[in-house]
């Protein structure tokens, strides 16, 4: 040993002291026919009380494994037990209907959703009057879906979420044309019995969902060993024709929201807010991307402190 | 003017810690182990307190002047002789030793000891207990001893966890306890400890429960979690993550191997995990720190 290694030692262990560390149970639940899997995150050395609960959602693609379980390990740190858990057709879950996998169904995620709301109300380790609904990028519109009307949750909240609306669909999408012809696309996947193709690729890459590089595509960030890296055509159509800009209206419980301007279609936040009247939280950090928020400690720090703020008040 | 120890020892020590320089528990002591011939050191007066540890099997004749009064007295295996910094004092050995020296530095030490244990250590105390008999501190010494001797298997974040144990063990022999806790703390032995870290050491590439290391140490999940808190200053799962990142430096000195054999050969999940576990912890993601 030398001295840089035992200074070193004692300053690794003052910073590991201000990690909350976590311990994680698997566990399974069904919805509609099919068995999902998901885990369920306590503080380490639990001492089985019963805890308020953030069920976590993640990104188009994505499993529980990604971003998902990010955000659990946070909202542990802040008090809260945690749930996470694969959508039908993704990761370790059963398949959708019709053995159907890899696509992005919002019908489908939302009532995978509704289902661990009220899976995690049956836990002994969850206090079923404080459970709360955490959802980042694509499910955040799935998880206010879920949410609405939904008197198991108490709060919602979203971070980076990818908000929608018709106008901001032909604004991604390559206008009118480029979305009809992604709706040709699905159609005569769906009538192939499905049309896989990778979800992320290098930068340019062709034949690929996401040809960006990044999260998706790199080992040290999203690229682990659970993710399915797989994208069916057949879900373009569903993806497409939701829109859950226009959705603020159904939703009466109280919402927080983190974003950034630098991150994907704020707009989209603006449009949500527009048309909901309830208690609403928005901080809208600078500099940070859509990306960073699903694993840079700075930036998931501050978005779940607002959130975990949020769902204690 | 007070002497350090280290300046009249008669005889060099087998091993010592000195040459580290360090924060925490270990920054604060001096480990040094003799095996030494009969002989005497001259009476002098000490800036800091001195804990001798004997390990000898036999029993032997040792003479200990201090303040001026003479104590001739054998010596038994697992006895302890605490000299407060300030307290004149000299020895004499009749027969073949066999101990380990811990110096400590005394502000430091009452620093430790108000920060991390909430007790106000007053010099007094170590002089109104001198002497005592503890076969389990004796065994935290000897733990600290061999992490000397096998240096090149012990890391820094074990050491540093070992000196922890040493010092909580030591200082809460002064301090006030409820014999309920006092109880339990004695229940959790140094030798636990030693096969906790062990376990962890062996088995750092793989996943590690709470309940694993409550079962290595043979004490329910809750208070093993506790006990281990208190004594080593992390959670159970904390330190294996400090462990786990160590490790992974010491890795990274290899240019040639990959950082995802690396993540999975010391126990993450997977590259991201560990990717993004030493960003949390060291401020820089392992590529930045590679190439830094």
């Amino acid at each position: 040993m030398n001295k840089i290694a035992l200074t070193a030692a004692a300053s690794l262990m003052a910073s590991t002291a201000a990690i909350a560390q976590v311990e994680t149970r698997t566990l399974t639940f069904e919805n509609e026919g099919a068995q999902l899997s998901g885990t369920l995150y306590l503080p380490e050395g639990h001492d089985g009380s019963v805890l308020p609960i953030v069920v976590v959602t993640g990104a188009w693609t994505s499993v529980e494994e990604q971003m998902p379980s990010v955000y659990a390990k946070e909202m542990v740190g802040r008090g809260f037990a945690a749930f996470t858990f694969d959508f039908r057709g993704w990761g370790k879950s059963g398949d959708l209907p019709g053995h159907v996998r890899y696509a992005e169904s919002p019908a489908a995620k939302t009532s995978d959703i509704r289902a661990a709301f009220e899976f995690v109300a049956t836990l002994p380790e969850v206090d079923a009057s404080q459970i709360n609904g955490l959802g980042i990028c694509a499910s955040a519109g799935y998880m206010v879906d879920a949410v609405a009307g939904n008197d198991t949750v108490n709060r919602i909240g979203l971070v980076a979420p990818w908000l929608q609306n018709e106008h901001l669909v032909e604004t991604v999408y390559g206008g009118s044309e480029g979305v009809a012809g992604l709706i040709n696309l699905s159609r005569a996947a769906e009538a192939a019995g499905g049309q896989i193709i990778p979800a992320s690729g290098p930068e340019g890459a062709e034949g690929v969902l996401m040809p960006i590089g990044g999260y998706y595509y790199d080992a040290d960030r999203g690229a682990v060993p659970a993710y399915d890296n797989k994208w069916n055509n057949a879900g373009w159509e569903g993806w497409l024709t939701y829109h859950p800009a226009d959705n603020g209206a159904r939703l009466t419980h109280p919402l927080a929201i983190v974003h950034s301007e630098t991150a994907a279609i704020p707009d989209g936040v603006r449009a949500f807010l527009s048309g909901f009247a309830g208690e609403a939280t928005l901080q809208m950090l600078e500099d940070v991307t859509q990306f960073d928020f699903y694993d840079n400690p700075e930036d998931v720090t501050r978005a779940a402190d607002t959130i975990a703020t949020h769902f204690k008040s | 003017m007070p002497r350090r120890y280290a300046d009249i020892y008669p005889s060099l020590p087998l091993l010592s810690s000195d040459e580290m320089e360090h924060v925490s528990a270990a920054s604060l002591m001096s480990v040094r182990y003799f095996q030494a011939e009969p002989d005497s050191m001259p009476e002098e007066v000490f800036s800091e307190h001195h804990v001798l540890l004997n390990l000898c099997d036999t029993p032997h004749r040792v003479q200990n002047r201090r303040d001026g009064t003479m104590r001739d007295f054998d010596f038994h295996k697992h006895e302890i002789v605490v000299t407060p910094a300030g307290v004149r004092s000299g020895w004499r050995w009749f027969g073949k030793s066999d101990v380990i020296v811990v110096t400590l530095a005394p502000d430091r030490v009452e620093a430790f000891a108000q920060r991390e244990l909430g007790m106000v250590l007053d010099r007094q105390q170590l002089v109104d207990l001198p002497q005592f008999s503890d076969p389990d501190l004796c065994s935290a010494g000897v733990m600290l001893r061999d992490a000397l001797e096998n240096d090149d298997l012990t890391s820094a974040v074990m050491f540093e966890a070992m000196s922890r144990v040493f010092l909580v063990k030591l200082l809460k022999r002064y301090g006030q306890q409820r014999p309920e806790d006092l109880a339990l703390s004695a229940s959790f032995t140094s030798d636990h400890f030693h096969r906790v870290l062990g376990f962890i050491r062996s088995n750092l590439d793989r996943t590690i429960t709470l309940d694993d290391l409550a079962r290595e140490a043979g004490i329910s999940p809750s208070h093993f979690g506790r006990l281990f808190k208190d004594t080593v200053g992390d959670t159970p799962m904390q330190y294996v993550l400090a462990y786990r990142i160590e490790q992974a430096i010491e890795m990274m000195k290899d240019n040639k191997r990959q950082l995802g054999d690396i993540a999975l050969a010391c126990g993450f999940a997977d590259q991201a995990h560990f990717s993004r576990s030493f960003k949390q912890v060291i401020g820089q993601t392992p590529r930045q720190f590679r190439s830094g």
